[in-house]
């Protein structure tokens, strides 16, 4: 026994175990990548307005969602999966949205059965069916028209941005806070500015706030306001009269500076007022420089946009973005790019290219998701659930941030005087 | 008791706004009317030209950063030239393969869509070399104002007074004028007693074209401008035409101040009186005019009047 377990013995069996280890290593094969019946290359689909007056979001947002087939392909690569995401690019041209089903169509001959996009709710309204027919999920990182003027809930569907009631809420919430009863709306007719304005009218009269008129005007077709100027006079000239405090809600979309430049020509009594906007042109200096510093500044326009965390992934997000475009994304763009990170990890989770499936993984993916706009929760419907929005309001000649509004107790807590 | 009260929006701005928006449509109906007139063809490629006039005038404010009122003469000759290239180009060939005015107005369609693309690239090209917004152009907060009103009111009604005023000596007290006319009323006659019909046909397209660019380059001082701006003006500009009366020059004129008074004053008058959702309707103002002129005059304003003098 004792002979058996002599040093030299003990030692040529380490050795003889080492060098097993060794020869072991080198010749049996890696582990196989994970089984996978995904195609080598998935083709996503980017719907973004390239040309036309949405242009400058367009090229943001394709920037952004450049970044992130960028990182899904790193990352893909990471894991020894044999896919590469490839993503494809349409121009939606703002105007008509029928575009948008034209260029779905291409994209669906393509073999797409993943979209993300388009830039509009009009866009998105006119892709729904073709979309929902053909079995083609679409992210969108944009539209936030009412649900019921832009899909069926539950479709394929899915947009990472809350939808327009949650503007309402927020817009009324301010409104109110400033300790104004009245409110003179003036909306153009297009599904997104229409979908605010109900959402507005909801919450506003169920808050107790009096509506004095509630003016449509033909979208983009009107290019003289002198009528709209004249009737939204007309109705708050009696509150003025009585020294009442009345404000004006423009849910329009960049041509407010041309009624603003129109209503400046005529010295409006409206302009003595406090304007309140949509998410369309917060932030927008085209706005300021279209219709002139003094105007702008006068009528303050305190808009709301939904408020993006600067989360890790936001600020890489903007880094890349700004070395690619010189331009740093703004919340369409980075919800654009969380709409393309959501689609891969589905179409990953889902195993299979297929539109079936992959719309079961998406709502379990985003609701686990935390991006550049945070987390991505859906609701039934297929929207995010909330979201904070901030208040931007022109002070000084530049667009200021004076309010914040928390979706969770509806509050407003106001930064700066206005 | 019993008496209902009209409330009155017809204020001073109210007629200003009628005077400027006039002036503008009006200029654009005069090269719509003149074209008509010599070649019998609707121009459909006229939208175009007028958005070319104002990218014209932007892009010299964008490089040169003057008054944008500067870049006006320079945007008739360009789009004057557009209106030449779009004649020699195309209609000229097609007109001597004896294409028939529908085809010829077809090609003007043809051509409305290229320029349009080309405004297109000229807008992505403005904005991506000089970092400037090339799309929503409006330049009323550079506008000058006299005596307490835009600028752009005075301009626009002095500019289409000096093209009315023009045209009508051109046409009735210069030798080209009178060659003009004829080429109008009968080229084959006119070609016969030895008129140039075809040198004639093309300084209408370019007078017309011009027409369009100066409108176009004005247009920015009062409303918001993209590459399809035109496309939008179209249908109102071929109304202040056709309510004028395609039978005289002045028609448009008086088709584009009817139109303009119609659309401001009258839809005004009605959102006061019986209820702002008539102003959604407004871009339908045009449209009932022209119906309701035709009914009434169908050779238009212009027919009417002369009808009477006769």
């Amino acid at each position: 026994m004792s002979s058996i377990l002599k040093p030299s013995v003990i030692a040529i069996i380490i050795i003889a175990l080492l060098v097993g280890v060794g020869i072991g290593y080198v010749v049996v094969p890696a582990p196989a990548p994970p089984k996978t019946t995904l195609p080598s290359t998935i083709p996503i689909g980017v719907m973004v307005t390239l040309t036309g007056s949405f242009s400058s979001y367009g090229a943001r947002a394709e920037a952004a969602a450049k970044v992130a087939n960028t990182q899904i392909n790193n990352y893909v690569k990471s894991l020894g999966i044999p896919t590469t995401f490839n993503f494809l690019y349409e121009d939606t041209e703002t105007s008509p949205p029928s575009v948008a089903l034209t260029d779905l169509q291409t994209l669906y001959t393509q073999g797409v059965k993943v979209v993300v996009g388009g830039m509009t709710s009009g866009e998105m309204a006119a892709i729904d069916s073709f979309a929902d027919t053909n079995h083609i999920v679409v992210i969108d990182g944009t539209s936030t028209a009412g649900r019921a003027s832009v899909a069926p809930p539950g479709d394929y569907e899915f947009r990472d941005l809350p939808a327009g009631g949650a503007e309402g809420a927020a817009l009324t919430a301010a409104i109110m806070s400033k300790g104004y009863k009245n409110v003179a709306m003036i909306t153009a007719s297009d599904t997104y500015t229409l979908s605010i304005r109900q959402a507005f009218k909801n919450a506003w009269l169920a808050a107790g706030g009096n509506l004095v008129a509630d003016v449509n005007y033909s979208y983009p077709a009107t290019t003289d306001f002198t009528v709209q100027l004249n009737t939204l006079q007309a109705a708050v000239a009696p509150l003025m009269a009585q020294n009442k405090s009345v404000a004006i809600f423009a849910n329009m979309w960049e041509d407010v500076a041309t009624m603003l430049a129109q209503a400046k020509s005529s010295n409006s009594p409206l302009l003595s007022l406090t304007w309140f906007g949509n998410d369309n042109f917060a932030q927008d200096n085209t706005i300021i420089s279209n219709a002139g510093a003094a105007v702008v500044n006068q009528v303050k326009l305190v808009s709301v946009v939904f408020a993006a965390p600067l989360t890790p992934t936001h600020a890489e997000l903007n880094t890349a973005v700004n070395a690619s475009i010189g331009q740093v994304p703004d919340i369409y763009a980075c919800a654009t790019y969380d709409a393309a990170w959501i689609a891969a990890l589905s179409i990953l989770t889902a195993g299979q290219y297929n539109g079936t499936l992959i719309k079961t993984a998406v709502p379990t993916i985003a609701g686990q998701y935390y991006g550049a706009t945070g987390n991505t929760a859906l609701n039934s419907l297929g929207d995010r659930n909330t979201m904070d929005m901030d208040y931007w309001a022109v002070v000084s000649g530049t667009w200021q941030e004076v309010a914040t509004y928390s979706s969770i107790d509806q509050s407003v807590t106001w930064l700066m005087a206005v | 008791m019993g008496c209902v009260r009209l409330v009155n929006p017809v204020t001073l701005p109210t007629i200003i706004s009628w005077l400027t928006y006039s002036s503008l449509l009006s200029m654009m109906a005069l090269g719509v009317t003149l074209l008509y007139r010599t070649t019998k063809v609707a121009n459909f490629a006229h939208a175009s030209l007028v958005t070319s006039g104002a990218y014209v005038a932007y892009s010299v404010v964008v490089v040169l950063h003057p008054n944008p009122y500067v870049g006006v003469p320079l945007a008739f000759a360009l789009v004057g030239g557009l209106g030449l290239l779009l004649f020699y180009g195309v209609l000229e060939p097609m007109r001597r393969r004896h294409s028939s005015t529908v085809m010829l107005m077809i090609a003007t369609l043809a051509f409305d869509i290229v320029l349009f693309g080309v405004l297109n690239i000229l807008a992505d090209y403005l904005a991506s070399a000089y970092f400037v917004p090339s799309r929503n152009i409006l330049l009323s907060a550079s506008d000058f104002t006299f005596l307490g009103q835009p600028g752009i009111f005075f301009v626009a009604v002095g500019v289409l007074s000096l093209c009315s005023v023009v045209l009508y000596f051109l046409l009735n007290f210069t030798t080209l004028g009178i060659a003009l006319r004829a080429s109008m009323e009968n080229s084959s006659l006119a070609q016969a007693i030895g008129v140039n019909v075809t040198l004639m046909l093309a300084i209408s397209w370019f007078a017309a074209g011009g027409l369009a660019g100066v409108s176009g380059a004005l247009l920015p001082m009062w409303t918001l401008v993209n590459p399809n701006t035109g496309t939008v003006l179209l249908a109102s500009m071929f109304c202040a035409s056709i309510v004028g009366g395609l039978d005289e020059i002045y028609g448009a004129v008086l088709g584009g101040f009817l139109l303009g008074f119609v659309d401001v004053v009258g839809t005004s008058v009605l959102a006061s009186n019986v209820g702002a959702w008539i102003a959604f309707y407004e871009p339908a103002v045009p449209l009932v005019v022209l119906c309701a002129t035709l009914i009434l005059a169908p050779r238009g304003l212009a027919g009417f009047l002369a009808r009477r003098r006769k």
